[in-house]
């Protein structure tokens, strides 16, 4: 249980190691209010659906009957929920959803839900599939508050964390004599902030291999 | 003892014969930029020095002070990725030494120096030089790898992300206090204006001083002598091939020659287009990079030509004022295609004289057909 919680943030992170969801990591990623909201939404479509479809493929009739059509079976699933999302968020949360915009309609087609569904959900236990779902969403997350922290701190020189918790860092700027980089808020930005994180995240990981072959061989040398 | 020696091609390496690497190419580079460094310290220093027009010393010395630390800052940033990156199994702080000995991290630097404004707050060239540096050059695998051009890299990052800073950072106090100059460079006031008339030539001094270089813009491209001089000694020492600045330039004056003849305009038009701007020291010295200019002779001609219809287009049609930086980071991804198109033809023996004809012709056509679009845009 421990291990399918944790997968999410570093072994199978959707957006790290997969690179799925690029579409939404960034676009909103402008403003760390604005991921925090793309996560909460994202992680409520993908706990549920990956709860219901679980549920849907417990039973091995409806599993058989669905198989030509489950695709569709899915969208629809996950569409509702999406549905559910936007309303609730236009309901409560209305300056987010103006600035989320398109994007969390979006979320029906984000290959990282229907990707659990079809690799995960349709194969597992409705609480580890909860599980699961957490993990990728809260993992998703992770990721793309990085980026919109990295953004938002560059570009614009503050950190908003929610509608009025907003940590302005001008001063510091101002005490350092330069500015805001606009450059990272735009969508160029996106892709080289992105693209260094991915960077920094291989080189990490090929110290790793290196570090495991040279135990492995100096193993083989003591047998 | 292997039975068989095998050696990888080229077997016969043009160092060998004539003396010359990368080295001495590098070398002759920077020697051809001396002039152009020259006349940028007598004209923002010297000048400002003599006629005693300055707010404080550190404002007259700007000028050299960002000569010395935009390298400096290039070779550390070069270094620093080098050690990270661990590139080529570098292990000690002497291999660190020698590797730098081979990469040249003070290239970039030193062109954005160059073609950047005078009065750039030190931070914003800074920024662009480490930008230029680390994601133009070394994140693309370090000095011979690089699809762009490092130092237009940093300068576009520049020109896109620090636009409010450039505006007034052309300026200096000498230049004020000189009874018709501007604040703002020749391009600039041409692309305010919205139509040509022969006044914008005449506000900065004639068409002589536009080539002497004694105008307000970027450090050392103002000067089209000193740039012109160096251009000649790498073409003497064979270090550039004198095909991309004679076919940029020729391209650019012939456009700008008939877009002029159609607005009404005499020749003072397409030799101002040459002229200003960075395009001279765009022509010699960063259209003509090796490791990003096409290989070939016919691909450099095919190259040199749409580099200059880009840069028209971009100047003319475009919202920015200057269009040299943006074309040539644009052509250098099609600076690939060329390549391949070229050896391809190469290789399957079509390329006769015929067919070259054939395609000269259909580039001229393309220019006129592109001359055409521009004066529609213009209009």
């Amino acid at each position: 249980m421990k291990d399918n919680f944790l997968k999410g943030f570093f072994k199978e992170n959707p957006l790290f190691t997969m690179l799925l969801g690029c579409c939404p990591a960034l676009a909103v990623t402008t403003t760390v209010e604005n991921a925090i909201g793309m996560t909460l939404a994202f992680t409520f479509v993908v706990v549920l659906s990956n709860l219901f479809i679980s549920l849907i493929n417990i039973n091995e009739k409806i599993k058989e009957l669905i198989q030509p059509v489950r695709i569709a079976v899915y969208i629809v699933i996950i569409a509702t929920l999406v549905t559910v999302v936007e309303m609730l968020m236009e309901a409560y949360f209305p300056s987010l959803y103006s600035s989320l915009g398109v994007f969390i309609s979006l979320i029906t087609v984000n290959c990282i839900v229907l990707g659990r569904a079809e690799a995960y959900a349709s194969k597992n236990k409705p609480l580890n599939s909860i599980v699961d779902g957490l993990s990728m969403g809260l993992g998703y997350g992770m990721a793309i508050i990085m980026i919109a922290f990295l953004r938002e701190v560059l570009g614009a020189g503050s950190i908003t964390i929610w509608g009025s918790a907003k940590l302005s860092l001008i001063p510091v700027f101002n005490f350092l004599r330069i500015e805001p980089i606009s450059f990272f808020v735009s969508s160029p930005g996106a892709f080289l902030v992105l693209g260094l994180i991915l960077g920094v995240i291989q080189a990490i990981n090929n110290k790793k291999v290196l570090k495991n072959k040279n135990k492995r061989q100096s193993k083989k040398e003591v047998k | 003892m292997e039975k068989y020696l095998v050696i990888k091609g080229p077997y016969l390496r043009s160092a060998d014969i004539t003396k010359r690497n990368t080295s001495t190419i590098m070398r002759d580079v920077l020697i051809a930029l001396l002039p152009s460094i020259a006349f940028a310290i007598y004209k923002n220093v010297v000048l400002v020095l003599i006629n005693g027009i300055y707010s404080s010393i550190y404002h007259a010395i700007y000028p050299i002070i960002t000569l010395i630390l935009a390298p400096l800052t290039s070779l550390i940033c070069e270094a620093i990725s080098l050690w990270v990156m661990k590139k080529r199994g570098i292990k000690t702080f002497k291999d660190l030494v020698e590797e730098l000995k081979v990469s040249y991290g003070i290239f970039p630097g030193l062109f954005i120096v160059l073609i950047s404004p005078t009065y750039i707050p030190l931070w914003v060239l800074l920024v662009s030089v480490a930008v230029g540096e680390v994601v133009g050059k070394m994140l693309f695998g370090g000095f011979g790898q690089n699809i762009f051009n490092p130092a237009l890299v940093g300068r576009a990052f520049m020109a896109f992300t620090f636009s409010s800073h450039l505006g007034d950072a052309y300026l200096t106090s000498y230049e004020l206090t000189i009874d018709a100059y501007s604040a703002a460079t020749p391009l600039t006031s041409y692309a305010k204006a919205g139509a040509a008339s022969i006044d914008i030539v005449n506000n900065y001094g004639g068409m002589f001083n536009l080539l002497i270089g004694n105008y307000p813009g970027a450090l050392g491209e103002t000067s089209t002598i000193a740039i012109l001089i160096g251009a000649i000694y790498l073409i003497i020492k064979d270090v550039i091939d004198w095909r991309i600045p004679v076919v940029y330039l020729g391209t650019m004056f012939f456009i700008t020659m008939i877009i002029g003849f159609i607005m009404g305009q005499g020749l003072w038009f397409p030799l101002f287009q040459i002229l200003t701007g960075g395009v001279a020291f765009g022509a010699v010295f960063m259209a003509t990079e090796p490791v990003t200019s096409p290989k070939t002779h016919l691909g450099r001609i095919m190259y040199a030509l749409l580099l200059g219809e880009l840069t028209v287009l971009f100047r003319l049609v475009g919202n920015m004022p200057e269009g040299v930086a943006t074309s040539i980071v644009t052509m250098n991804i099609v600076g690939l295609m060329i390549n391949k198109y070229v050896t391809k033809l190469r290789v399957e023996d079509k390329l006769t004289k015929k067919n070259c004809y054939g395609l000269v012709i259909f580039l001229v056509f393309f220019v006129l057909l592109f001359v055409y679009d521009v004066v529609m845009g213009v209009k």
